[in-house]
């Protein structure tokens, strides 16, 4: 298949309608998650699973758009980090064109490399707009860090990684059952390839 | 209007309002790189802050921005000004002791920057979410001669909200109801992750399809000229600024790269 | 003139171990109004879907046979251009909103901005449309204050935009309320006034017989019955594939077992049949007990 028929078969109307729909989870998840007050948030759940099924593309779409529209919708501090979603969108979808989503613990170690990939772009971002402050809990141990005489850099990457690798490994496996969990029917119609799912 | 908007938009006919779509995009972009790149920092931020208050007076929506500005910031700076205060690497002028603690100069100096810096950004931005009806974007988009699917894609998520946020509310009571402990230890607020999210995205998952079709037999996505009923004003004055800053954006960020 | 012709079609979604619907062949004349019932997975919407190209050109499973609509061979087409000669209106009212337009009115443009019509034409065939179905005053709100019923009629006049003369709704008043439902009805019945040829999959037997010229029952992707509304709701096949009698037919069957419906007429389908069939037996009857 050429790149050209790749694409547009990657961004078919029922893709697009499946990573819109998927922003929509990500936003409704993350707030209903927030409310549970747990050291997680699922606010990339969509992200994924756009990535896994649709591919890297489609995904870092979903995670680029939901932060832009998370934006518009209360703060626009969260467009400042949709580069950092749009890099969970691919690295899923990358993850998942390897065969790292077959198995429940497969998915842990997609989850361990989304949240890799997670802290090498949040920090820059953290770093250089915010003063490597999130406004959350998470920045005691920055603080603590830095106290222990680390530099900026690293205690920020240390934050995000350790604040970053629960979430990320859960979404990774939730991902994997709901994708399990789906008929077969609606997984063919919105999967690229059928080597994502085992 | 909670129900079928669901965006920062407050309704509004100033000049603010009425500014092409990506005027307002491309001056938040502007903004950026001038505070994080360009020359004099804290100056250039302070002196954007200002003109963006201006700027929000005009289109009335002067007290929302800045109740949701400092919400953001407030705790943001408190942090950042601790944590920078006592413990940033390049502190060494002391500017209180407090026993075996001090708070440094610098750290509190570098706090005072970011802190301008993100209010300038910060309040470009939700000058455009304030002053933007999401109609008009996609309608520009559109009309730019973009995909229609990138129209859909940041239009759609913004009406299909409140529908996804009233099914959540009612798998919540559902739940509920049923007995679930969503208010427990950690362990059962964890054990209610699954309940609560797992129908929710299950049952989105599964109108995908009726909703792709409405779009196909409509014409959604197919190649050619399309029209649009909605208008947005554009101008060649307004034209002439758009391209205006994004050189002048190019200009900073080639400062930048020189230097 | 027929302007809906199946021939031997056979199809299978790409997933599924049994084709969804076997071997059919069935003409529509046009202006006809055709109902389709059955029980669920008896192919009702799987032939709504092959009646506006949708399946093959969506759903592209192993297809036969031929489908044909006002004779284009729908294979041949794309689901755009078929969107001219046949609107397809899905279950779910809300699901059919493009969620990208803020007003009832350019909600019903949406698909003329695809197909590139001019403005003119524009606020003249959205004006049309949105008179048809009775939204005239609803033009600049907003799609989701409406209530199911009037988003299922937006739903309508967003196909009818695009002027098809053929009509395919799929159980189109599943998620309405009771004025919903009948707002629906009426609908159907003026747009058949009008000349729309009209096809629709439906539960609701009350209502299918006081409204279709023709049913069509289905079962296991096969077409059982097909005539008359009478013929076949008062047939006894229905109940083993899974569907009922109305209460009309089922009180008029007993009363004459007990000599209390004339012979002479059929069993009734809607309340006014029920009503002249019993005002003509009971004089004589009520006075003999």
């Amino acid at each position: 298949m050429s790149r050209i028929e790749q694409l547009k078969k990657d961004f078919s109307t029922t893709t697009i309608v499946f990573i819109a729909i998927a922003i929509v989870i990500n936003i409704v998840v993350g707030q209903m998650v927030s409310l549970l007050k747990l050291p997680i948030f699922l606010d990339s759940i969509g992200t994924i699973l756009v990535g896994v099924l649709a591919g890297p593309l489609a995904g870092g779409l979903t995670g680029l758009l939901t932060n832009l529209i998370w934006g518009i919708i209360s703060s626009p501090v969260a467009a400042a980090f949709s580069p950092v979603a749009m890099v969970i969108g691919i690295v899923a979808g990358l993850c998942a064109k390897y065969g790292l989503f077959k198995t429940w613990w497969l998915a842990i170690v997609s989850g361990v490399i989304i949240t890799v990939f997670n802290a090498i772009v949040a920090v820059p971002i953290r770093l250089y707009m915010f003063g490597g402050i999130t406004g959350s809990g998470a920045d005691f141990m920055t603080a603590y860090m830095l106290a222990l005489g680390k530099d900026l850099f690293g205690s920020v990457i240390i934050t995000v990684f350790t604040s970053n690798l629960l979430d990320k490994v859960f979404t990774a496996v939730l991902v994997w059952g709901i994708i399990k969990a789906l008929p077969l029917r609606t997984t063919s119609r919105l999967s690229r390839a059928d080597s994502t799912i085992a | 209007m909670p129900e079928t908007h669901s965006t920062l938009f407050i309704p509004g006919d100033s000049r603010y309002h009425r500014l092409h779509p990506f005027n307002k995009l491309a001056y938040i972009l502007l903004t950026g790189v001038t505070v994080y790149l360009g020359p004099g920092k804290s100056l250039a931020a302070a002196c954007l802050i200002i003109l963006n208050a201006g700027f929000a007076v005009e289109a009335a929506i002067f007290i929302p921005l800045w109740r949701v500005l400092w919400r953001t910031l407030l705790p943001l700076a408190l942090y950042m000004g601790i944590i920078h205060g006592f413990f940033n690497p390049a502190n060494h002028t002391v500017l209180i002791s407090l026993g075996n603690m001090s708070v440094y100069q610098e750290g509190i100096q570098f706090t005072f920057t970011v802190v301008l810096q993100l209010s300038a950004v910060l309040s470009a931005s939700l000058l455009f979410a304030f002053c933007t009806h999401p109609a008009d974007l996609i309608t520009a988009v559109s009309q730019a001669g973009w995909p229609p699917a990138l129209a859909y894609l940041l239009g759609s998520p913004l009406l299909l909200l409140p529908a996804m946020r009233e099914r959540a509310r009612t798998i919540q009571a559902a739940q509920r109801a049923r007995g679930l402990e969503t208010h427990g230890r950690l362990s059962q607020r964890f054990r209610a992750v699954f309940p609560l999210i797992t129908p929710l995205i299950l049952g989105a998952i599964v109108e995908i399809e009726q909703r792709a079709i409405a779009l196909e037999v409509r014409s959604f996505n197919i190649p050619g000229k399309k029209t649009s009923w909605r208008k947005v004003t554009d101008s060649v004055v307004q034209g002439f600024f758009r391209w205006g800053m994004v050189t002048v954006i190019i200009m900073i960020v080639t400062y930048r790269f020189i230097n | 003139m027929h302007c809906l012709e199946i021939d031997s079609l056979t199809f299978r979604y790409p997933t599924a171990q049994s084709p969804a619907l076997k071997d059919i062949s069935l003409t529509i004349r046009k202006g006809e109004c055709v109902a389709l019932i059955g029980a669920n997975n008896s192919g009702k919407t799987t032939l709504c879907y092959a009646l506006s190209g949708i399946v093959p050109l969506y759903y592209r499973g192993e297809f036969s046979g031929s489908v044909r609509v006002e004779g284009l061979e729908t294979v041949n087409q794309t689901i755009s251009s078929l969107s001219r000669h046949v609107g397809l209106v899905l279950q779910h009212p809300k699901h059919q909103l493009s969620g990208i337009r803020y007003t009832v009115f350019e909600e019903i443009a949406f698909g003329l901005e695809n197909h590139g019509i001019p403005r003119d034409n524009i606020l003249q065939c959205v004006t049309e449309a949105l008179s048809l179905v009775g939204l005239s005053d609803a033009g600049e709100c907003s799609p989701l204050e409406l209530s199911g019923g009037q988003q299922q009629r937006l739903a309508i006049a967003a196909v009818l935009a695009a002027s098809p003369d053929i009509l395919v709704l799929d159980e189109p008043t599943t998620f309405l309320d009771p004025r919903g439902v009948q707002s629906i009805f009426e609908l159907l019945a003026n747009l058949k006034n009008k000349g729309k040829t009209i096809v629709f999959a439906e539960q609701k037997i009350e209502w299918i017989a006081e409204y279709a010229d023709r049913i069509i029952a289905l079962a296991g992707g096969e077409i059982i019955l097909s005539g008359s509304p009478t013929e076949v709701l008062t047939s006894p096949i229905l109940q083993k594939i899974g569907l009922d009698w109305s209460r009309y037919t089922k009180v008029a069957d007993l009363a004459r077992q007990r000599q209390l419906w004339p012979d002479s007429l059929p069993l009734p389908i809607t309340f006014s049949e029920a009503v002249a069939g019993f005002s003509a037996k009971s004089p004589s009857d009520t006075c003999a007990d």
